[in-house]
């Protein structure tokens, strides 16, 4: 019947035009000119992460502004697309699928493990490499896979659960260890790789006690702790959660030496928890405060409130990893020549050894280790509104 | 029937000079449509309000995953083996429907939805939980599936089919059945047609729609998690059926299309995507709820209406 | 056994949460006919209305608290008038789906204007908790139970012995009845949406100091839609249903695993709507139709 025939008609034209308008503009070069090295960098910007991609991305304009202020690399400025993954991996590998396709020499960025998880197989897929400034998971650099550098500032959740494990039973004597962790990926490796680090010790036990990520309540978990009677009391979770598990802990009377783990104390934890916090040792292994140790963390945090401004929980860590991360990849450009090729970039960021790029936290990676960070430091609460550096755990490399 | 093979003809030589991103996007509207086709069949002809369709989609994903990884099936027997198993668990579904209607079957659905997403995060020793499970690349007999170019022909065959076989299910007597339950459950009660077997039938479906979605979806982004199936998918869904049209054989794609390409086109607002997609759903179910397709359809109809009615005939009766 | 009164105490203090959420679901269903499902966005709107005119613009306690209610009850109407009433004559489906898309659109404003950053909201109430024999009590989880009562008192009051109330109870059953009876149905569809804001409001600002502020606190609305069920959306019986949600929830936490105490909530759905759909302690079968 030709209405229907006029219908499919209309449908077909319609999607064609969508897609010429999709495809529109993607040429095939290497990313390369004289003078401009094309760089992808996706983030969750929209969404629950977006506080997390907005800061990174923001640390990386900041670093941008700068190298390419003082003549780009070997002459070269760099030209950033800054996408929008939603923490959603469809949309992400679209997003990186885009870039890949319209010429990016190399992806940066990433906050969404789910997204870093869908990109991995890609980019090697694609032989495009991938300079993450975020991410907590291990799966990004074990298995290893040579496209992709984790140079964020940080170690990696794995890492982290293997360094204050041993720190826990060498050190603090710990026998008994209340454990509430997420219950998702991130928590369920934390206590994983505990467990694995703590095998070659004897006299510990562990509880463990999952949370949900969205639940208010913890007293179900926390009465059960205190049943238990631990003398270590760790907890990670999402600052929201973690606030309240701290806050209803304390007040529920669960006693231990506290440990906060991860980004529990960062993005408004303080504001929310007081002076309960005072006597904790927490984990952040970048100070998001104005006291921070190193006088190049200082100055970032200066530049970056200039630019950006203050706001809750803001300027944070994943603003100082954004601007790292983009340092790191500066130095990996200068060591790859003029002459500059994928293969020569991962070769030159293999060739990385204590590089410090002013901020502390030196980076050294190889060709069976894309982790760029080894160091984790410890901090203790001494009251709501100061920490002091506490101890540095560091761990040999693979 | 010419036009079919002049249309692949032409797409055979468009395809592979379209960029690996390109592709892509098709590959995930095709997928998205399929949902859609679903969705269509229970929500928009047979009236039933169903929110459980993201978790169709992903038992749909993990059930033709778990196959190809750990039976060792290839891509076609695991599709499938995805989307009649989906389909069953359309039917165990479609029973609570058989007594429920309306905002009660809007929350049973619902609730069915974040239940099985906890299932899907939780039973660990299946579904590796929040670990999430990777797809490796799959191949038919020998030919490898290595790029999106050639999964492209796998899912537009299977698109085109099952479109196919919505238009026969929409035009055969199962079709009537369901928009007489969906139009008054009473009167088709009194001419015989028994709801239940319909309500069922028309949610198994929706199954296997979002099973045989879950496995290709799987296919083409290589990783699952359970994140991707709750409740954001769900109105994801709901907004493919608004803006394209629910009750229409086209209005799926329609929507598919709206809702996977507009966002790429609209790079810059960031964080205005969600916000977009909910202002238009209710815009939309406000002032246009027969959706796109529904108002292409009106302008035919007018057209036709308009004509003297000699002319009319002659159209209506043209092959 | 000191361990169930712990679970006990905290289940009271969030099932009337629970409650007050779920007194404002049903009483625009019971007005008119409509579930919303935006109902738990009302309640983040009013801790981020609180936050904002306590916090940010430096109002008073007590004047932001009130103000607070009766702009999100103003909010309630005006959603009721160029929403819903727009669709009084459309299918189920086209209001379920509205309610969803306002639930998304409200959400998604907030994460815009505010950022998806975690606010705290001060509590003005003394924190150190008070230890009633071995059982742990929080001042704002008092005060959370004791406004709750207070306010479901003289709601009852309110809907059963004055005209509006009682109209707003029956206009669902038979709107045609009831606008033959003298009754303004138009009215009475506004005040049950603003009655259901300032409810959500209330549960929001008392939820605020506990939780903390963030787009994604409406969730909790999932567990009055429960409670809801639970009570057959007939008003004493939701509350009562509010309270068994969270003594549930509390139990499956603490004596099965963590892992199913959101599940619980879920599965209440369900089995409720298989096995007795009007609700456990309604008698009267609810029309199939």
């Amino acid at each position: 019947m030709r209405v229907k025939r006029r219908a499919c008609g209309m449908i077909t034209f319609s999607v064609v035009a969508m897609l010429l308008a999709v495809s529109a503009s993607h040429a095939q070069t290497t990313g390369i000119t004289n003078d401009s090295i094309l760089i992808g960098n996706l983030n969750p910007l929209s969404g629950s992460a977006s506080a997390s991609g907005i800061s990174q991305r923001e640390g990386t304009q900041l670093a941008v502004d700068e190298i390419n202020a003082a003549g780009g690399v070997h002459g070269r400025k760099l030209v950033v697309t800054y996408a929008d993954d939603e923490c959603n991996p469809v949309r992400g590998l679209a997003a990186a699928k885009k870039m890949i396709s319209d010429g990016a020499f190399i992806l940066t960025g990433l906050y969404c493990s789910v997204v870093a998880a869908t990109l991995l197989p890609e980019v090697e897929r694609a032989r495009v490499p991938l300079v993450l400034s975020g991410t907590l998971t291990a799966r990004t650099v074990d298995p290893l896979n040579r496209y992709v550098f984790r140079v964020v500032g940080f170690p990696n959740s794995r890492d982290i659960a293997f360094g204050r494990a041993s720190y826990w039973i060498d050190k603090l004597k710990a026998t008994r260890i209340a454990f509430f962790h997420q219950a998702d990926e991130l928590g369920r490796s934390d206590i994983e790789s505990t467990r694995m680090a703590l095998a070659k010790y004897s006299g510990w036990e562990i509880l463990a006690l999952p949370i949900n990520v969205g639940d208010t309540d913890f007293t179900a978990q926390i009465l059960k702790a205190r049943e238990w009677k631990p003398d270590l009391v760790y907890m990670n979770a999402l600052p929201k959660e973690g606030s309240l598990l701290v806050k209803q802990a304390k007040e529920l009377g669960l006693r231990g030496e506290y440990w906060g783990g991860g980004s529990l104390t960062t993005g408004g934890f303080y504001d929310a928890v007081g002076e309960l916090a005072t006597g904790m040792l927490i984990e952040i292994s970048f100070s998001d405060e104005i006291d921070a140790h190193t006088p190049g963390i200082k100055t970032l945090h200066d530049k970056l409130v200039a630019r950006f401004g203050k706001g809750p929980g803001r300027p944070n860590v994943k603003a100082l990893s954004g601007y790292y991360s983009f340092k790191v990849l500066a130095e990996g450009l200068k060591r790859a020549g003029r002459e500059l090729t994928r293969e020569k970039l991962i070769a030159a960021m293999e060739t990385m050894s204590g590089v410090d790029v002013g901020l502390g936290y030196p980076v050294t990676l190889s060709p069976t280790n894309h982790e760029g960070t080894n160091t984790l430091t410890i901090y203790k609460v001494v009251s709501a509104t100061k920490r002091v550096k506490a101890v540095d755990i560091t761990w040999p490399r693979q | 029937m010419a036009a079919a093979v002049v249309s692949l003809g032409v797409l055979a030589l468009i395809i592979p000079t379209l960029a690996d991103y390109t592709i892509y996007i098709l590959n995930i509207i095709m997928i998205y449509s399929i949902l859609a086709m679903g969705l269509n069949l229970v929500m928009g002809y047979a009236g039933q309000i169903s929110l459980v369709n993201g978790a169709f989609f992903g038992i749909g994903a993990y059930a033709s995953t778990l196959c190809v990884t750990a039976v060792g099936f290839s891509i076609v027997p695991s599709m499938l083996i995805a989307g009649i198993f989906t389909a069953m668990c359309g039917v165990v579904i479609g029973f609570p429907a058989l007594r429920l209607s309306g905002h009660y079957l809007a929350m049973a659905t619902l609730a069915a939805n974040q239940a099985i997403q906890l299932v899907l995060t939780h039973w660990h020793s299946v579904t590796q939980g929040m670990h999430g499970l990777n797809h490796p690349t799959v191949s038919i007999y020998r030919w490898e599936l290595t790029s999106n170019h050639r999964t492209f022909w796998l899912i537009l065959a299977v698109t085109s089919a099952l479109f196919v076989i919505s238009h026969n299910i929409v035009n055969s007597h199962v079709g009537r059945g369901f928009t007489a339950v969906r139009d008054s459950e009473i009167a088709a009660e009194v001419f015989g047609i028994r709801r239940s077997m319909y309500k069922t039938l028309a949610f198994s479906l929706s199954g296997m729609y979002g099973g045989v979605a879950g496995s290709l979806y799987a296919v083409v982004v290589g990783y699952i998690h359970p994140s991707s199936f709750g409740l954001l998918e769900a109105v994801n869904h709901l907004a493919m059926l608004v803006l394209g049209g629910m009750g229409t054989l086209t209005g799926p794609i329609f929507g598919a299309v709206i809702l996977i390409v507009l966002p790429e086109l609209i790079t810059g607002l960031a964080g205005f995507r969600a916000l977009v997609t909910g202002v238009l759903i209710l815009l939309f179910i406000i002032f246009v709820p027969q959706g796109v397709a529904g108002v292409l359809r009106q302008l035919v109809e007018t057209r036709l209406a308009r004509m003297p009615p000699s002319e009319r005939k002659a159209e209506e009766e043209r092959p | 056994m000191e361990l169930f009164l712990q679970i006990l105490v905290q289940s009271i203090t969030h099932g009337s949460i629970y409650a007050l959420i779920g007194v404002g679901l049903v009483l625009i269903f019971r007005a008119t006919d409509l579930i919303n499902f935006a109902q738990g966005q009302l309640v983040m709107i009013g801790a981020y209305i609180s936050i904002t005119l306590s916090v940010s613009v430096g109002l008073p306690v007590v004047l932001s608290f009130i103000l607070t209610l009766l702009i999100v009850a103003v909010i309630g109407a005006a959603i009721e008038y160029s929403v819903c009433r727009r669709l009084m004559r459309a299918p189920i489906m086209n209001t379920i789906i509205a309610t969803f898309a306002l639930g998304v659109i409200l959400q998604n404003a907030v994460i815009l204007i505010y950022g998806p950053e975690v606010y705290s909201m001060p509590s003005y109430l003394p924190s150190h908790p008070i230890a009633l024999g071995g059982v742990i009590v929080s001042v704002q989880s008092m005060f959370i139970v004791g406004v709750t009562i207070i306010v479901m008192i003289s709601l009852f009051l309110f809907l059963g012995r004055t005209k509006q109330g009682r109209a707003m109870q029956g206009a669902a059953e038979n709107r045609v009845a009831a606008a033959l009876m003298g009754i303004s149905v138009k009215r009475v569809f506004a005040r049950s949406w603003m009655l259901s804001g300032f409810l959500s409001a209330l549960a929001g600002q008392l939820l605020a100091p506990v939780l903390l502020v963030e787009p994604n606190m409406g969730i909790i609305a999932i567990k009055s839609f429960s409670a809801a069920i639970i009570g057959g959306f007939g008003l004493p019986a939701t509350v009562v249903g509010g309270y068994l949600v969270s003594l549930l929830e509390n139990l499956v936490g603490v004596y099965l695993t963590v892992a199913l105490k959101d599940a619980a909530a879920f599965l209440v759905i369900v089995l409720v709507l298989l096995a007795k759909p009007e609700g456990l302690f309604t008698r009267q079968i609810r029309r199939r139709v």
